[in-house]
């Protein structure tokens, strides 16, 4: 049983104690009051019968005083004996109605103080009541013998004549002392009815304050602290169902989160070793297991090879709270290769049970196709390899071909030009002056021309202006240069003022490339009018080489000469040059009408 | 990194290194590297034989045998003190190795000692974590190399091998190791071996 007493109880217990001292101590003190009082009533209720005895013994005393008269005067024996009876009864009541009021006085003397007086006044009236009643006795003796003796019967009714006023007199004394001791005891009575009438009062007063007002206060205390305690359960009760809707809200959206989830994800929960709990059905269904196969690990499920099955345990059983994500290649029942992307969660329960969220999705796709472009990357970079070594043989080819064609023109040009000016020389015969002369002047000329053969071959190898000053001007100097050589009209035109200076190899191949362009134009469309245009975008700088000459048709060169013979290596180096820059060419020629050469260059940003 | 990853990365670092065996071995059908494939095993032997294990313990338990082909047998004498040098070689080999790894991802020097300790096997017999490796070894090559072993050697060698073995486990390992499934000729030579 619970020992602790609930407050209901308390209070209970407490009220009935206070109600009990309350109204046993009214209870206790009316019974005592009322026995005190009834006692006294008693008393009261003698007085009166006292007081009724003692008017009595006055209309006796006057009675007996007129009974006697009456019998003195009675000459009729017959009536007179009827006289004596009725005197003699009188007398008897008389007597004994006296004996009882002097043995009630006796009876109170020692508790009243005024009845004393009364005795006293009885003392003091006994020799009249003695006087009349022996005189009254005389009288019926008298009255009953045959001789009516008259005389005699005179000195006897003449003794009660004269004291029965005194009788009378102390007699009424004495009823009024009795009505004043009445009185007296009625006006006590009262008071002490005052008396007790107060003490309850203050009995009352007392328990309100000590007893009924401490009691209600603490009550009204209880009853505020229970109405507070009210106000907060139904305030808390509010509270727990408004967080029980949410909390429904939120189990309803989380059964539907979990039905698609279930429907549409790869998911499955285990235990800290792998053991499956629940298993999704798309993941089941994949799986090839049936979805309430409890008590399977999960490692086992997968179908794995056993270095990712001891991974994928790792990955579970080592988790300790964070979140961890492989990939893992699997065959599933019906042979079919998967790749997974799992995320395995730990998920710590308020029962310090810790469970693991294993969340997959199928990467076979994006697997595939990154398999599918590591292989074209692959390729392609083995094509690019391939391709790079055999432009390599070509530009090794090229670079002999470019020498060789240095060296016979330095053999043919200025070799030549050298041995004729050393025949020249050797052949001067001072002794002709004139012919001295003549050979002179050809000296000269020959001398001009072999310059001028050295700057052009020195030109074509390195323009120090590109070095010093960068593309624009390079070019610029270019087409004065080839314009003063070749005598054709050679325009340089720079539309967008750009001076901006790159990295020498971009600005070198951007250069070999134009010069290639113009060369060609030169060289093989034998044109009049070559236009070199320089312009800038916000990223791209183009470079147009137009030229009026003979035009070729582009489908007749092939994209890739394989040997020199076959011709178009110069277009070819060309496009070399700009997508080993990653840069692009366009090239458009019409037979009869032009060629129209564009280089365009990214110019990388500027971090 | 965060300390509830480490034991995870740590694992993946030690197969990543165990990975470029070139000593391969077959399993379902597959070839696979070799002390990869050990060190995963005594993870998943200690794993089931102790599931309480120390962290250091779970760490040298998988590195025990990091990167073994590094240090050939061939390269030592091929006699009874060769064999020993190898093998005291080796364990400090293990350890080094084990613990460059650790201190690469953030391990404190207290696990990195411990587990140098327990891969040396120093206080075998004493060091209550060092025989659990020990058994757990034991475990493994009954478990998983076991077959192989006694289809290469005579039925002498296996009991004297299993006898050895035997020795140096604890008898919770015993009690672990006859909980096994063997083959019938496996369990002749073991009944053999401690008759």
């Amino acid at each position: 049983m619970n020992t602790k007493k609930t407050l209901d109880h308390q209070t209970f217990r407490r009220l009935s104690k206070i109600y009990s001292i309350a109204l046993g101590a009214i209870a206790l003190f009316t019974i005592g009051g009322q026995f005190f009082i009834q006692q006294y009533l008693n008393a009261q209720i003698d007085d009166s019968r006292i007081i009724n005895i003692s008017g009595r013994q006055r209309m006796l005393s006057q009675k007996l005083s007129k009974e006697i008269l009456l019998l003195s005067h009675d000459k009729n024996k017959q009536s007179r004996s009827l006289h004596v009876q009725e005197l003699k009864a009188t007398l008897d009541v008389w007597k004994e109605s006296h004996e009882i009021l002097t043995q009630y006085n006796e009876s109170v003397e020692d508790k009243d103080q005024n009845s004393t007086v009364i005795t006293a006044m009885f003392i003091a009236m006994q020799p009249y009541f003695d006087t009349i009643y022996q005189n009254s006795i005389q009288i019926i003796d008298l009255a009953l013998k045959d001789d009516f003796d008259q005389k005699q019967l005179k000195k006897h009714l003449d003794a009660v004549i004269l004291n029965a006023p005194f009788f009378l007199k102390q007699m009424d004394a004495i009823v009024f002392q009795y009505d004043k001791e009445a009185q007296q005891k009625v006006s006590r009575l009262k008071n002490i009815e005052y008396v007790l009438f107060g003490l309850i009062i203050i009995i009352l007063i007392f328990e309100f304050l000590l007893l009924f007002r401490p009691a209600s206060l603490r009550i009204k205390k209880t009853i505020s602290n229970l109405l507070v305690s009210r106000k907060k359960a139904e305030d808390m009760a509010l509270r727990a169902e408004k967080l029980r809707k949410v909390q429904e809200e939120n189990v309803q959206e989380l059964i539907a989160l979990t039905k698609a989830i279930d429907q549409t994800m790869l998911y499955a929960r285990v235990n800290e070793s792998g053991t499956i709990l629940s298993l999704g059905s798309r993941f089941a269904k994949l799986l090839d297991i049936d979805q309430d196969s409890e008590r399977k690990n999960f490692t086992d499920a997968m179908n794995l090879g056993e270095v990712q099955k001891n991974r994928l345990l790792d990955l579970i059983t080592q988790n300790k709270g964070g979140v961890f994500n492989e990939e893992f290649e699997f065959f599933t029942k019906s042979k079919k290769k998967i790749w997974l992307d799992i995320t395995i969660l730990a998920v710590y329960k308020e029962s310090g049970i810790s469970e693991r969220l294993v969340l997959c999705s199928d990467i076979s796709k994006r697997k595939e196709a990154q398999n599918e472009v590591e292989r074209l990357q692959a390729k392609q970079y083995k094509e690019k390899e391939e391709l790079q070594k055999s432009n390599a043989s070509q530009i090794v080819e090229a670079q002999e071909e470019e020498r060789k064609r240095i060296a016979k023109e330095i053999h043919d040009s200025i070799g030549q030009m050298l041995t004729a000016l050393k025949l020249n020389i050797e052949s001067i015969n001072l002794d002709n002056i004139e012919k001295a002369n003549q050979r002179i002047d050809g000296l000269k000329k020959l001398s001009e021309d072999l310059i001028q053969g050295i700057r052009i071959a020195t030109f074509n190898l390195t323009p120090p202006e590109l070095k010093d000053y960068g593309i624009s001007i390079a070019l610029q100097k270019m087409a004065k240069e080839l314009t003063k050589l070749t005598g054709k009209n050679i325009i340089f035109e720079n539309k967008s003022n750009f001076d901006q200076r790159f990295d020498t190899l971009i600005e070198t191949n951007l250069y070999r490339v134009t010069q290639e362009a113009v060369n060609n134009a030169i060289k093989y469309a034998e044109s009049t009018y070559i236009l070199i245009s320089l312009n800038l975008s916000d990223t791209v700088l183009s470079i147009i080489i137009d030229d009026n000459g003979n035009g070729f048709n582009i489908n007749n060169i092939p994209s890739k000469p394989h040997n020199k013979a076959e011709g178009g290596m110069g277009l070819f180096f060309m496009k070399e040059r700009m997508n080993y820059i990653n840069g692009r060419i366009f090239i458009n020629s019409i037979p009869g009408e032009g060629t129209r050469v564009i280089l365009n260059y990214t110019i990388p940003e500027v971090l | 990194m965060p300390s509830e990853k480490l034991l995870l990365e740590a694992y993946n670092l030690f197969d990543k290194a165990n990975a470029k065996d070139p000593n391969s071995e077959k399993v379902d059908s597959t070839l696979v590297p070799k002390e990869l494939i050990y060190g995963q095993r005594m993870t998943k032997t200690l794993e089931d034989f102790n599931p309480n294990a120390s962290e250091a313990l779970k760490l040298a338990a998988r590195s025990q045998h990091i990167c073994r082909w590094e240090i050939a047998r061939d390269s030592y004498l091929m006699d009874r003190i060769g064999y020993l040098k190898w093998r005291e070689d080796l364990k400090k080999f293990h350890a080094k190795r084990a613990s460059e790894i650790l201190e690469s991802i953030g391990y404190g020097s207290d696990v990195i000692a411990r587990v140098s300790f327990l891969i040396q096997k120093k206080k075998l017999k004493r060091d209550e974590e060092t025989q659990t490796l020990e058994d757990v070894i034991c475990l493994v090559f009954l478990t998983f190399y076991f077959n192989d072993f006694l289809e290469k050697h005579n039925d002498e060698k296996v009991i004297d091998i299993l006898q050895k073995t035997w020795r140096k486990m604890s008898e919770k390992g015993h009690q672990a190791a006859l909980t096994l499934s063997y083959s019938e000729k496996a369990l002749d030579l073991i009944k053999r071996a401690l008759a």
